[in-house]
């Protein structure tokens, strides 16, 4: 996609110009980023879409080729991959729990001994994720173990 | 590499206690606390250990590809397996035991199974310990959260 910035004139308001043939998701997605600042998420239920604040997000996990987004009473489908999403979500504040998880630090209540060098974390909605072997030492990192 | 290698020094250091231990135990036991040893067992020791421990390859370490629960308790069965065979083998070639003593021979089946599990055991403990901290700063996070919040 080419990106064009052009000077305004001192009297001139600012504005972002979208010249597209048609709106697909990954647009509908910047649209949607740029009008809430980019700090919200653009999920989806039910057919209908959502913006949400990172934080309100315990985990995504991906199932099927998709991606959830489980908050703590509700879940939405997100368009983006794990690893996109990675790039998207505050870095101090997510991390990588195993392939098909990525897990919000602020949620855990507490962090146990798995089998085998896998950890267990215990989440404040009483749910329970593995973090696989490959991302303890990531996780140690992030927490400055 | 690196993790690979802290294992593998981690695991040597419990093995040779552990054999360090159970010789301790094996020896009174069987021979009596009268038993005069050469210097050599020490050697023994540490060769017997560190032979335990290359077996140890088949155990995944920390940032290791994920492998499955089943596959580990395969890895970790076959590394039981393992141990058993290099130590009876080790222990007759040095002539600690007597293959036919029957007594003997259980006695060391059972010193294995001991170990193993210590070193299980204190693989469980380490592990408890490093949740343990990273509990810690799990709380500290959320301290400063708050505080930040505020």
């Amino acid at each position: 996609m080419k990106v064009t910035i052009i000077d305004a004139g001192p009297e001139e308001e600012e504005e972002i110009v979208i010249k597209c043939r048609f709106l697909n998701d990954e647009m509908v997605t910047l649209i949607n980023q740029f009008k809430q600042g980019g700090r919200k998420l653009t999920v989806y239920r039910d057919g209908k879409m959502f913006f949400l604040e990172p934080k309100e997000v315990f985990y995504f996990e991906s199932v099927d080729q998709k991606v959830f987004a489980y908050c703590n009473t509700q879940v939405f489908q997100v368009k983006s991959k794990l690893y996109e999403l990675m790039e998207e979500l505050p870095e101090r504040d997510f991390i990588r729990a195993s392939k098909s998880f990525i897990l919000n630090l602020n949620k855990i209540e507490s962090i146990s001994p798995a089998f085998g060098g896998r950890y267990e974390a215990l989440l404040k909605n009483g749910e329970k994720v593995i973090i696989s072997r490959q991302y303890v030492g990531l996780l140690k990192e992030k927490l400055g173990v | 590499m690196l993790k690979r290698l802290e294992f593998m020094v981690s695991l040597f250091v419990k093995i040779a206690t552990g054999i360090l231990f159970v010789t301790a135990v094996y020896i009174p036991v069987f021979y009596g606390w009268n038993l005069e040893l050469h210097a050599d067992i020490l050697w023994q020791i540490l060769i017997l250990a560190a032979v335990c421990t290359a077996g140890g390859i088949l155990l995944p370490v920390e940032g290791a590809k994920e492998v499955s629960r089943k596959s580990l308790l395969l890895r970790i069965v076959f590394y039981f397996i393992y141990v058993n065979f290099v130590v009876i083998f080790f222990g007759v070639f040095v002539e600690w035991f007597s293959i036919r003593d029957r007594k003997q021979l259980l006695g060391m089946v059972a010193a294995i199974a001991f170990v193993f599990m210590v070193v299980f055991a204190l693989s469980y403990w380490h592990e408890s310990r490093e949740a343990d901290r990273m509990n810690q700063k799990l709380k500290e996070r959320k301290w400063t959260e708050d505080s930040s919040d505020r």
